[in-house]
């Protein structure tokens, strides 16, 4: 039979094609499997990928727990430094968390708020940093919450919900898509890391992440991070931690605290969405996570703690402060400003022990 | 489900397990018929009624135009057909759009029209399947078609999973006598559909997605800000993207077909090695170009009438042709564009007696201006308005603000330049054979390199997420 319209069919390519498909497989295969292997006995783990879709999934648990949930809000430090367990061994009640890497809580709140169904305990990880920036538009979590709301709630169209969960799997499973990343971005980055370390950070299903500092190259890492958060390169070449205490501890003592202006908008913002869900019989904690070394003394110095907690706590008196309690600011953080997940469960322990002794808001 | 996703991946593993462990060749295409309503349904359940009676529907009205005996009843029952397709279709993709340009038009006149808002979901493919009932229609009208016996057949015709989305669109008398007897794929068939849906997924994942349009994006979302190189970067990483979406998606319909003994037609052939319009028209999309060809253009009396009347039908065809591609005015430009070259084309070659033989020279100058132009005419497919369009067009030659500021990095500009260019060559290369050509011509161990290079790269390079097909849109 001849189609109107010449097709593939009347010039096929033949022969061999068993031999040349087994073939195709095999090297396939055995080209995945050689660097699962060969990245694994470096030390790298397959993680789940913190996505869209798992943060919309515990969102709408959420809501679905209501009286019976504390909800976890903020970004990487109560996403690193709480033991998802012992909060719900102490509490009695069931962690969900919220919390997204590296962004500003305040969309996810605002979303929190307008939920009826969110009537449980939600715990804030804030510091006067975040509040003075509140109004800059942050895309990660602004998208997170518009997904969840137009998307995740509508439905999904049946192959994307099952596609998710195949995806969900490899990725969860195959250390050359840790993170969800392209198996090129992990291979490369597994050749290039000399002596590989593997990944010092974990996630699991329920969000919760696990940092394991002793897979990071130190004092990079931690210069990294101060870089970061003093806003300026001041160390060129690699030194030693003595070196880079000093040289940063200079510089920090000309810091200048920052105007209040912003912060206090951004602290009515926040009270407008606290006084909402407590109408609705909610209860709100915010919690001040601990930083240590230069990083807390630049928080510090640029918003002193006496000038902008204390006005927050004036205006709302569910405040925790890590420096106002020894079993909180006892521990050592390896990169100044998140626990190793060797500590994690002995600071959430103390932490719980507070919010549930209730002394705090005195 | 789009074939670049794992959801696929899985269904079509099953489905040839299924089809291949079942002996009765009716039982087998029940099996076909009902795993294409289940890859339909995987977007919207719903829709799959729709479907159903879009196919009972024509069915029907084929079976009495066929028995009818007088000529004012087949037209009749060919008017009922036009209008149940062409309703379902004018309802679902083209409704918003003729409301939106009522109120604007009422508005113009001073009355303030203001209905209450609706939002309408467009059935996936429905313009592909639509036309692919309308035409088993016409068929029979003309009596160029019996129908057939068979409902199941005729079902499955319409539904057929490979290519219900986003075609080729088949034509009754090329898919139904296949239905006829027992299909099942030879190993060459097996093998080479397998490697026309590797291929397909090449182009798509990592040609299309990966490395075209993340250049054309960035500068159609925010054209002002870009200068001359990027813009041309963008302009020809657009064709290259378009091609490699949608023929990829041919590539993998067709194998995938192939993988379960169907064939379908082809549907590109190097469109942009074309020596002018006319021949771009019968390389690019040829099932849609060849059907407004067969039940447009001739309907409307083709070249048959006169001079002006074959001018003005060529406009009409192009102009539903462009509206086919979506319910904007952009599409509308964009096809009338096509018309207007090809009239001009016309004109030339009847000044030059355009069979004569042309140098290579000549030729290769000719492809190249063809491909430029078209490349220009994207511009209006992917722009968001008359707008942004302009500002692109307008970026070729004048810069941005900023003309030495770039916002693309020179890799990017390299890689999208150097693929365009890579493609150009190929099709040029490719221009008067086929892909099987190339394949057939190489030992079959550089066949199975060529193969595993390809899978290769779709594992390295995939970041595992679903990016629409274009073509689904329409």
């Amino acid at each position: 039979m001849r189609l109107s319209i010449s097709s593939s069919n009347d010039r096929l390519p033949t022969r061999y094609w068993l031999t040349i498909w087994v073939g195709i497989l095999f090297f396939i295969l055995a080209f995945i499997l050689f660097f699962e292997f060969k990245i694994r006995d470096a030390g790298w783990m397959p993680s789940v990928v913190d996505s869209k879709q798992l943060w919309a999934y515990h969102r709408k648990r959420a809501s679905e727990i209501g009286k019976k949930a504390i909800i976890l809000v903020g970004a990487s430090r109560i996403q690193l430094d709480i033991d998802m367990d012992t909060v719900k061994d102490m509490s009695m009640l069931e962690p969900i968390q919220l919390a997204i890497d590296g962004s500003l809580f305040m969309p996810v709140l605002e979303n929190l708020a307008q939920d009826d169904k969110i009537k449980g305990t939600i715990l804030i990880s804030v510091n006067a940093s975040i509040l003075s920036r509140f109004s800059h538009s942050q895309l990660r979590p602004s998208q997170w919450v518009k997904y969840y709301q137009d998307t995740y709630l509508r439905g999904n169209e049946p192959y994307r919900v099952i596609n998710n969960k195949i995806k969900s799997f490899f990725d969860e499973h195959m250390v050359t898509r840790l993170q969800g990343a392209k198996p090129i971005t992990v291979i490369s980055q597994f050749a290039l890391q000399k002596p590989s370390l593997g990944n010092y950070l974990m996630t699991y299903p329920d969000r919760s992440r696990d940092a394991d500092y002793t897979k990071v190259q130190m004092p990079h890492f931690y210069a990294a991070r101060l870089q970061r958060h003093f806003g300026k390169n001041l160390v060129e070449k690699t030194v030693s931690f003595e070196q880079l205490f000093s040289i940063y501890h200079k510089a920090i003592l000309n810091i200048k605290p920052v105007n209040t202006r912003s912060f206090l908008k951004g602290v009515d913002a926040l009270m407008g969405l606290i006084l909402m869900i407590e109408k609705r019989g909610g209860k709100v904690i915010l919690v001040r996570f601990p930083t240590d070394k230069l990083l807390w003394e630049i928080d510090n110095r640029k918003y002193p703690r006496d000038i902008f907690w204390n006005e927050l706590k004036k205006r709302h008196p569910e405040t925790i402060h890590f420096s106002d309690y020894p079993s909180l600011s006892k521990y050592h953080l390896p990169d100044g400003s998140h626990f190793d997940y060797r500590d994690k469960k002995s600071f959430t322990k103390a932490l719980m022990k507070i919010i549930l002794s209730s002394d705090y808001a005195g | 489900m789009p074939f670049n996703t794992y959801t696929f991946i899985a269904f079509f593993i099953i489905v040839l397990i299924i089809h291949y462990s079942l002996r009765d060749w009716k039982t087998q295409k029940i099996n076909l018929l009902v795993v294409s309503y289940i890859f339909y349904s995987a977007w919207n359940p719903i829709f799959v009624f729709l479907l159903i009676i879009s196919t009972i529907c024509d069915w029907i009205v084929a079976k009495r135009i066929y028995s009818s005996h007088t000529q004012k009843s087949k037209t009749r029952y060919l008017m009922l057909s036009l209008v149940i397709n062409l309703g379902l279709l004018g309802y679902f993709k083209y409704g918003a759009f003729w409301l939106d340009n009522t109120i604007h038009l009422l508005s113009t006149v001073g009355i303030i029209f203001q209905p209450a808002s609706f939002d309408i979901i467009l059935p996936v493919g429905i313009s592909f399947y639509t036309f692919q009932t309308l035409s088993y229609s016409l068929d029979v009208y003309r009596g160029k078609l019996k129908p057939g016996n068979s409902l199941l057949d005729y079902a499955l015709y319409v539904s057929f999973f490979p290519q219900l989305v986003a075609g080729p669109i088949v034509r009754a008398g090329d898919f139904l006598p296949q239905c006829e007897k027992p299909r099942r794929a030879s190993q060459d068939q097996l093998g080479w559909g397998l490697s026309l849906l590797t291929i397909g997924l090449f182009m798509k994942i990592i040609l299309a997605d990966t490395l075209f349009a993340p250049v054309v994006d960035k500068v159609y979302d925010n054209p002002e800000q870009f200068n001359n190189l990027e813009t041309w970067t963008a302009i020809l990483s657009f064709s290259g993207q378009i091609f490699c979406d949608f023929a990829g998606y041919s590539t993998c319909a067709i194998g995938i077909a192939l993988c379960l003994g169907f064939v379908l037609p082809d549907n590109f052939k190097a469109p942009y090695a074309a020596l002018g319009f006319k021949d771009f028209w019968q390389r690019w999309h040829i099932s849609l170009s060849s059907w407004f060809r067969d039940y447009v253009y001739i309907s409307l009396g083709g070249n048959r009438i006169s001079v002006t009347r074959t001018h003005l039908n060529v406009m009409i065809t192009m102009l539903i042709a462009g509206l086919w591609h979506g319910a904007s005015w952009m599409f509308v430009l964009w096809g009338g564009l096509h018309g207007f070259y090809l009239l001009i084309e016309n004109k030339i070659r009847t000044y030059y007696h355009g069979d004569a033989k042309l140098s290579w020279v000549t030729q290769l100058a000719l492809i190249i201006l063809t491909y430029l132009i078209v490349s220009l005419t994207w511009i209006l497919f992917r722009a968001e308005n008359l707008n942004d369009a302009a500002i692109i067009l307008s970026h070729l030659y004048s810069s941005s603000s900023h003309p030495n500021r770039m916002i693309l990095s020179f890799f990017e500009i390299n890689m999208a330049l150097l693929a365009s260019f890579v493609l150009l060559t190929w099709h040029i290369y490719q221009r008067d054979k086929s892909i099987e050509h190339f394949y057939n011509r190489i030992h079959p161990v550089f066949r199975g390199v060529f193969l595993f290079a390809q899978l290769l790269i779709i594992y390295l390079f995939a970041s595992g997420d679903d990016h629409a097909f274009i073509y689904f849109q329409f």
